[in-house]
């Protein structure tokens, strides 16, 4: 016969297989509604699944579009040994640059706005000014032209650009002839030298996404005057074979000599690096894994959910695994048809997963946060389509095992005699559908508590009192940048002719200036109060957030006033001829917040109280004139940190980027068109910013946490539906089972009532274990989520019950049904049909 | 019967006690039975007397719960689950009451089942299972689903299946039971015939008629063999 025994094992092995194919495909078109519910199932956890892992590949899992990215580093300084973001000074980068072996390059950035004026119109861009050095860490190639040189690095040389390949396209019309071509950028001809591929993605050491649009070089300041004031990015590449350990040591010997050498600004700077993958996910890694591990948790659900319909079908199909087995069929051969079955239904699952993740990863992008980064590369690719189909097939083996076995297990001597499966199903067989629900309800009740958390902290955080006013306030950032604006005074000028102007448009209440926004972060320093010295040698000083503001602001923020006075013209004149007039030390009029307040002058009052930099230079020192309502400055969830406001004016140099803020009757969307009109009025060359309001800016700054929140509320009501249905289908099989039971307690004169008991017990039976294993769940799994709560405990007792109440609920509903049908069971019926 | 050739089944003191809710059965309490190859055994008896059990045992479906059982020779005590599969599957053809033919395959497919099982080629395949559907006379209902038959046919088609694998021995288990008399007529003309052409066939009764097929029966009461009769004598008795 066979010649060749690999072969005809082969040969045989196909044989099976489509033999095993053949039958289940023809099973699943005789019950066609019941093939259908299954894909379904399996496509909810498999689709989920898939387009979880496929933003998570997208973000975290792909490497960063780099030549060997794993050698680029952030690199940053922070003072007394705690870890701190703290960005380079100039005079710190040019040393560490020109001492460091172990970084290969060693580049900074810094990002700020643009206004450029292609053609005529001008537009304000988001771009960085940037070291040449920075491109060759990198390592990628501009796409025409070339990138910075370090000639480029000195003032009056550095008026030249690179363009991103988004603005080539779109204000240059893709022309490759640009690079050469002289462009006004901040009123300035700039010479566009280069234009940067489409795929190129600029680093982003602060985290987010990247939106750079322009480069230009930066010029580092590199006076020792300048090394207190950091606010560079530093991003390097590894010398080869180098270890981050390697790099800290040196940096930490370069810092010691810089500490030695400039003790005034140094002496508690020291310098750290960190993967800039890591850098670059800015903890979005921990939203997406907590998801991926909740939609797994769905999948598991659909799985048990799968497991115990293929179980309540498998009592019928009893017979015919009987008569296999008594033609010679071992368990090996049945549990291998039967795995087939199941994996048979499985791709037909997971192709429909597939499709539903390709639906959903479009929509969940369209979703996704603004800040988080590196969305271009989720997308329905071959990694995702291997992960897919490794969900398919587990979640195929994992749903058909268990039944499989239990029907590979068939007393076939009873089934072939009686010819049907005897009444009732095996006690062992009921016994592990209990432990499915069970199951199936401990995760269900987990997924719920989550999602109640992360509801109610969701709530917590954009109900809480912001102490300023949002859906009134409408904002719109400006860049007073180029020659006409170089002096403070031409600057003021502008800004006194805009708040003018706008106070007077109708709908108008009141118009201000800020050098920063709240929640959006901004710049701090370490100050000094009362008569405190400065001592270089001492250990970490107070620190405080920094803004400059005009004197309409508080008012058209709606900030309160809790005492003292707000600035008036007099301290913007007093303060801008200062700073003109550079007397140093100036004494500045100061606001300072309830936090500030609180906790430098304890018990005290706070006005009339003096604040000096902690430096050894006094650039200024102020009196606090007024005390104002705390806004939260970093985000809507970390709490108010003390906060100095100056006069925009004691700023030399500012503002030249400002936000004006209008606070308007009503809706202050139709007064957007009013203000850019107003801007053009005064300098067709300034471009505005789209202005967009205060209620925008905390929907934005609350984005990742409504992302979680949806989702994780999608999946646990997800996962809700499938107990539904679940439940439902192992109740109606155990009281079909029952009917004749029924049927003899009814002849026997049990009422409906009884009978209702009857199976009420036996559900609470069935759900009790599984609330307790949820419930022992969710607080094993509160340490996880603790990062994503505000406000609330997870263990709160209030939720806690609303969680076990709601799958009450729900698992009470879907044993209704089966439960009504079997009181309506007719004795008389019943005990015939036996 | 009596010859000296090795019996195809040697059952001795076989007992079988089955235990629910702590109350034990004695199906089967001792049975000694031989029974030589090319012989047609008919088993009768009350109900409940242990005569399904027996069938079950000899057919390896069921474990004796004392005693010995040899198959051909073979004893079954110290067989795998897997072994027994294996040798039912060559050694036994079954033939039940409720036809027990899989409702999802087809005719064709149904009486494959044995040699699929055996992984017999394909080819091989249809010419076997095309034989063993002329022999009951359904060649002509092979791409038939069990539905689309009669219960006389389905149980022809049943017979196909337990002879498809030329096994040592057809046990049958009240094959006429779910039968319309002709019907049964034609199925126990079937088993006449095959047994004619030398097989050996052991079959469960009820119904007096068909005693007189077998060469021998044996009368199980309680669990035992009370008395086994010559045919003829059981005639004359009715
Ligand atoms: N799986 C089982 N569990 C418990 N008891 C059983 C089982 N199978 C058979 N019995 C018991 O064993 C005894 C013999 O049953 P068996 O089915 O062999 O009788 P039978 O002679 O075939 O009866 P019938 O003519 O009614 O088919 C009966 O008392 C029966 O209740
Ligand atoms: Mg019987």
């Amino acid at each position: 016969m066979a010649t060749d025994p690999f072969a005809s094992k082969f040969e045989q092995f196909m044989d099976t297989t489509r033999q095993d194919v053949r039958f289940s495909l023809r099973q699943m078109a005789r019950s066609p509604w019941f093939s259908a519910l299954v894909a379904l199932t399996l496509a909810i956890g498999i689709g989920g699944s898939t387009a979880i892992f496929s933003v998570l590949k997208g973000i975290v899992l792909r490497e960063l579009p780099y030549p060997e990215p794993e050698r680029l580093v952030a690199v940053w300084e922070m003072q007394d040994g705690s870890i701190s973001y703290q960005p380079f000074s100039g005079p710190d980068y040019l040393d560490v640059r020109a001492q460091s072996t172990t970084l290969q390059e060693l580049g900074v950035t810094t990002g700020r706005w643009f206004n450029l004026a292609a053609d005529g119109s001008p537009v304000r861009l988001e771009g960085a000014r940037c070291t040449a050095s920075l491109f060759r860490v990198l390592g990628v190639p501009p796409l025409h032209g070339r990138s910075f040189v370090e000639d480029e690095e000195t003032e009056g040389n550095n008026h030249v650009v690179l363009l991103s390949h988004g603005l080539w396209q779109s204000q240059f019309g893709g022309e490759p002839d640009v690079v050469g071509r002289r462009v006004p950028v901040d009123g300035v001809p700039h010479e566009i030298v280069g234009v940067m591929p489409e795929d190129f993605e600029f680093p982003t050491p602060w985290g987010g996404r990247d939106t750079t649009q322009l480069w230009a070089p930066l010029v580092p300041p590199h006076e020792d005057s300048d090394r207190g004031w950091h606010s560079f990015g530093g991003v390097g590449r590894l010398a080869d074979g180098v270890t981050l350990a390697e790099v800290e040591v040196e940096l930490e010997a370069i810092a010691a000599q810089l500490a030695a050498a400039y003790p005034d600004t140094n002496a508690h700077t020291q310098m750290w690096v960190e993967p800039m993958m890591k850098r670059a996910l800015g903890g979005v890694q921990k939203t997406m894994s907590f998801l991926l591990i909740v939609v797994a948790l769905v999948l598991l659900i659909a799985c048990a959910n799968i497991a115990s319909m293929l179980m309540a079908r498998g009592a019928q199909r009893t017979p015919e695994i009987a008569i296999r087995s008594s033609v010679g069929a071992d368990r090996h051969r049945l549990l291998r048809q039967l795995l087939t079955e199941s994996l048979i239904q499985s791709i037909f699952g997971g192709i429909a997963g597939v499709a539903l993740a390709t639906w959903g990863v479009g929509a969940l992008v369209a979703i996704l946060p603004g800040n988080i980064p590196r969305v271009a590369g989720i997308e329905v690719d071959t990694p995702v389509l291997v992960f897919a189909a490794l969900t398919t097939i587990a979640a195929g083996l994992l749903s058909g095992l268990a039944p499989a076995l239990f029907a590979a297990r068939t007393e076939i001597a009873v089934v072939l005699r009686d010819g049907l499966l005897g009444r009732g199903g095996s006690r062992g067989l009921n016994r592990f559908l209990g432990g499915l629900v069970a199951a199936q309800i401990a995760i269900g009740l987990m997924l719920v508590n989550a999602a109640v958390v992360l509801i109610m902290s969701y709530s917590n955080v954009v109900s809480q009192e912001m102490n300023f006013k949002t859906d009134e306030v409408m904002v719109a950032g400006i860049s007073l940048l180029g020659p006409k604006y170089e002096e403070p005074h031409q600057r003021r000028a502008f800004y006194d002719e805009l708040i003018s102007r706008v106070q007077s448009v109708p709908g108008v209440i009141r118009a201000g200036l800020t050098g920063k926004l709240p929640l959006r972060g901004g710049s701090n320093g370490d100050v000094l109060v009362n008569d405190e010295i400065f001592d270089p040698s001492s250990g970490p000083g107070n620190l405080v957030e920094h803004s400059f503001i005009d004197e309409g602001y508080f008012d058209a923020m709606g900030i309160p006033l809790l005492a003292g006075r707000p600035f008036n013209a007099f301290d913007l004149e007093a303060a801008s001829a200062a700073a003109g007039l550079d007397i140093s030390p100036v004494e500045l009029p100061l606001v300072i917040n309830r936090t500030m307040a609180e906790q430098m002058w304890p018990g005290e009052n706070a006005l009339g109280k003096l604040v000096r930099p902690r430096s050894a230079e006094e650039h200024y020192r102020a009196r606090v004139v007024g005390i104002v309502e705390d806004v939260m400055q970093w985000g809507a969830e970390r709490p108010p940190l003390p906060e100095m406001y100056f006069p925009y004016t004691s700023e030399v140099w500012g503002p030249l980027w400002a936000n004006l803020v209008v606070q308007a009757e009503g809706d202050p969307s139709p007064l957007a068109a009013a203000i850019r009109e107003t801007v053009r009025r005064i300098d067709p060359q300034i471009p505005v910013a789209e202005p967009t309001t205060m209620a925008e800016i905390l929907h934005q700054s609350t984005g990742r946490r409504r992302f979680a929140m949806l989702l994780m509320t999608l999946f646990a009501a997800t996962a809700l539906a499938l107990i539904i249905a679940g439940t439902y289908g192992v109740m109606s099989y155990s009281v079909s089972q029952r009917t004749h039971e029924i049927g003899v307690r009814m002849a026997l004169g049990a009422d409906k009532a009884l009978v209702i008991r009857h199976f009420l017990t036996r559900s609470a039976r069935l759900f009790g274990p599984g609330l307790v294993l949820g419930l022992v769940g969710s607080l094993a799994a509160s340490t996880l989520t603790r990062s994503m709560v505000f406000g609330v405990s997870p263990l709160n007792p209030i939720f806690v019950a609303a969680g076990v109440g709601a799958m009450i609920i729900v698992t009470s509903a879907a044993v209704t049904v089966p439960v009504l049908r079997a009181t309506r069971v007719n004795p008389v019926e019943a005990l015939k049909a036996e | 019967m009596t010859n000296n050739d090795t019996p195809l089944i040697k059952m001795a003191g076989l007992k079988k006690v089955f235990l629910t809710d702590e109350v034990e059965t004695h199906a089967l309490s001792g049975v000694h039975l031989d029974i030589q190859p090319g012989a047609f055994v008919t088993i009768a008896g009350p109900s409940g007397g242990g005569k399904s059990t027996l069938l079950s045992i000899m057919g390896l479906l069921d474990t004796p719960s004392e005693g010995k059982y040899e198959l051909n020779g073979h004893p079954s005590e110290n067989l795998s689950v897997r072994e027994r599969a294996q040798l039912r599957n060559k050694a036994i053809g079954f033939i039940f009451q409720s036809f027990n033919l899989i409702g999802d395959l087809t005719v064709f497919e149904n009486v494959e089942l044995p040699l699929v099982y055996r992984n017999t080629p394909s080819t091989k395949r249809r010419t076997m299972v095309r034989e063993a559907l002329e022999q009951v006379g359904m060649e002509h209902r092979l791409n038939h689903y069990p539905s689309q038959l009669s219960g006389g046919q389905q149980q022809r088609v049943a017979v196909a299946r337990a002879l498809v694998g030329k096994p040592l021995i057809l046990l049958a288990d009240e094959p006429t039971g779910n039968l319309d008399s002709r019907s049964g007529e034609q199925v126990m003309s079937l088993l006449k015939g095959l047994h004619a052409d030398g097989a050996t066939i052991c079959m469960v009764t009820h119904d007096p008629r068909y005693l007189k097929y077998a060469e021998r029966t044996i009368h199980l009461f309680d669990g035992q063999i009370v008395d086994e009769t010559d045919p003829a004598v059981l005639e004359a008795a009715i």
